[in-house]
């Protein structure tokens, strides 16, 4: 049984302001003392990197390293062509449906017909698929209370990276167990989401990285605390809308964050490559550092791993080819704990829960709305105007989501996580 | 079945609950972890050596580590530190009942890394009836050890050298993080053990490379720290 809060289509633009301004607020509060700390994943830097190629250079351009507006431009090309397509979606939708599908017949023409809808994040009306994202929600509901209990017994709070002090781990391991029964028999639930968030604000405590690293665990906060009181009489097995769209832009929002805290703390995100080689290798993240200067190879490979986890992060964020980018992410984070880090990356099958539920939901929607109508009330004219202000809005888009931050962080103090 | 008006919780009642929790979590860590929030740091910043001595109960052992120590040219006129601050003196000792830890550190303020010999340290201190179960190194970023073995006769002891890191024991129970890789030199019986990057205030076990060292059955005569100017965070030429 889908657990039902009336479905509002939209966020109210209070909430909006209030999210925006939250986000602005945390990421004022990168430059603060850094603490957060990979004790299992290594992360010990075999060279230094160049920090200067991070920040203001005098007789440059914008005070930016060639290298790095480089990066960020093919970054912004790219998720702009990301946003052209989106925008004009249904006329590929059209095409598919008249040119190629209309010729086809059977099978073939339904499962082409399913594959555009999942891509295009439109309804999947396959029982096969409604099944698997019941059973996805059901994984995302429970898999955090594993995370608490196995956090709990590695005496570390939440994910094992957050050790815990000898002399208070005692309680929290109580209190991280006594959570996570609450979650397995699904007792109070908007209760374990609030200790959840909680539990988030107090993170803040061990310095703003270690609470942006645990973004993601907010999705599960959400899911609880728009959980019903009743919530152990009720089989929870759906998302609503509200469920879907905070929890797809809170997970978004985690990794567009997370993105950026990479260029920001440099030293541990080359740290980690240097001890995982294969990271490296990334042909998305490769394509990216395309042209940039050789001598910079590992501080371009920094800017452009960043730039790809903040495109994706911008895009799940915003609600564009959801499915598709959280297919991505789901198949990176299974490769990061089976094959990658490993057993100790275990925990990261919480974030594979939440993006198993946002891709199984259907009841996806897009955050650029205003956009979309334009282009629906602009398809009764001409259709070059139209192509032309959408590849318009999505240029400008592309570059206001990733230059300005990008220049805004060579003006950052890192010394604080020296 | 009777399931009840099914009621939600109001989003001021979430925060509220969120924030009441987040207070129950920080008054756990003000209450249980008073230690965190004096800010005392638990390693002096500018001390390059530190020895675990395992037994160092009053002045008069203090005084034959010292002689011990001073026997190295390098360390003669070191200054010397307990880190504890003071040590009973013998008298005061010989009356003393039980404790529940008769060892303590000494911190060592070394002039030039680049002579620090572990290998000797811990010979000169069991030549005088003492020994110390850990010897932290720290200061630098980045440093390398180069430890001299009498025997590398084949191609597989310079192979047991360069996988200490995967045979060690040590390395197996969770220690020596901070090693990055090996090489062995079969004709000279140098063998360079490469550190990783290390942040400012970290340590490491110098004790523990020597006992992997043995466990693979090939002790060094001397092991020394060899930071170079390259090395000391200065850009590094290989790209």
């Amino acid at each position: 049984m889908a657990t039902s809060k009336p479905e509002s289509p939209r966020f109210p633009a209070v909430s909006r302001r209030r999210l925006a301004t939250a986000g602005l607020a945390l990421l004022l509060l990168l430059p603060t003392l850094a603490s957060a700390h990979e004790r299992f994943v290594k992360h010990d830097m075999k060279k230094p990197l160049q920090d200067w190629f991070f920040l203001q250079q005098a007789g440059k351009l914008f005070g930016m390293d060639p290298s790095m507006i480089q990066v960020g431009l093919a970054v912004s090309v790219v998720l702009a062509a990301f946003l052209v397509i989106w925008f004009l979606r249904e006329e590929l939708d059209e095409f598919i449906r008249n040119k190629v599908l209309s010729r086809l017949g059977g099978w073939p023409q339904r499962a082409l017909h399913n594959l555009a809808c999942f891509i295009m994040d439109k309804p999947v009306r396959l029982a096969s698929f409604y099944t698997f994202g019941e059973w996805s929600v059901i994984m995302f509901l429970r898999s955090p209370a594993l995370v608490l209990m196995f956090a709990a017994t590695n005496d570390a709070l939440i994910m094992p990276s957050y050790p815990l002090e000898p002399s208070s781990a005692v309680y929290f391991k109580f209190l991280q167990v006594a959570l996570a029964v609450l979650i397995l028999t699904q007792t109070m639930l908007p209760l374990c989401g609030a200790m959840v968030i909680g539990t988030w604000f107090y993170l803040f405590r061990w310095g703003p990285f270690v609470a942006i690293d645990a973004i993601p665990v907010l999705t599960a906060g959400i899911l609880y605390a728009m959980s019903p009181w009743i919530s152990h009489k009720l089989a929870i097995t759906r998302l609503n809308v509200d469920q879907t769209r905070w929890i797809r832009f809170v997970f978004g929002l985690g990794f567009f964050i997370l993105g950026w805290s990479k260029i920001y703390n440099h030293d541990l995100t080359i740290g980690v490559a240097d001890n995982y080689p294969s990271m490296m290798s990334d042909p998305l993240v490769g394509f990216f550092a395309l042209g940039t200067d050789p001598a910079m190879r590992r501080e371009a490979w920094v800017v452009s791993f960043a730039l790809a986890e903040v495109m994706s992060g911008f895009m799940v964020m915003m609600g564009v080819f959801t499915r598709l980018w959280a297919t991505i992410m789901c198949v990176m984070f299974t490769k990061l704990m089976l094959v990658d880090f490993g057993w100790d990356e275990i925990p990261h099958i919480y974030p594979i829960g939440c993006a198993l539920a946002v891709i199984t939901s259907n009841y996806l929607r897009s955050e650029f709305n205003p956009l979309e109508r334009i282009e629906r009330v602009m398809r009764r004219g001409s259709p070059v105007k139209r192509f032309a202000l959408m590849g318009a809005f999505a240029v400008g888009i592309a570059l206001l989501a990733v230059m300005p931050m990008l220049y805004f962080l060579t003006f950052t103090d890192r010394s604080m996580l020296k | 079945m009777m399931l009840g008006k099914i009621k939600f919780a109001t989003t001021a009642q979430i925060l509220g609950m969120a924030i009441a929790w987040a207070g129950v979590c920080m008054g756990i860590d003000f209450t249980f972890n008073r230690h965190l929030w004096t800010g005392k740091a638990d390693l002096p910043p500018t001390t390059a050596l530190a020895l675990r001595i395992n037994h160092l109960c009053c002045t008069g052992c203090l005084d034959d580590v010292k002689k011990a120590l001073q026997t190295l040219p390098w360390l003669k006129d070191a200054p010397m530190n307990i880190r504890e601050g003071s040590l009973k003196t013998q008298e005061q000792a010989e009356v003393a009942g039980p404790a529940a830890d008769y060892g303590g550190w000494l911190d060592i303020d070394v002039k030039d890394a680049n002579q620090i010999d572990f290998v000797a340290i811990d010979r000169a201190l069991r030549d005088e009836g003492m020994v110390a179960s850990q010897m932290q190194f720290g200061g630098y970023r980045h440093f390398r050890f180069e430890a001299q073995v009498r025997h590398m006769c084949c191609g597989m002891c310079k192979d047991a050298c360069e996988r200490m890191p995967e045979l060690a024991g040590t390395r197996k129970a969770g220690g020596l993080k901070w090693l990055d890789s090996v090489t062995a030199e079969r004709a000279t019986g140098k063998v360079t053990i490469h550190a990783r990057y290390q942040e400012p205030g970290q340590r490491i076990d110098a004790a523990e490379l020597l006992g992997a060292m043995d466990e693979i059955g090939l002790p060094p005569f001397s092991l020394r720290v060899v930071v170079s100017a390259e090395e000391q965070g200065a850009p590094a030429p290989i790209r």
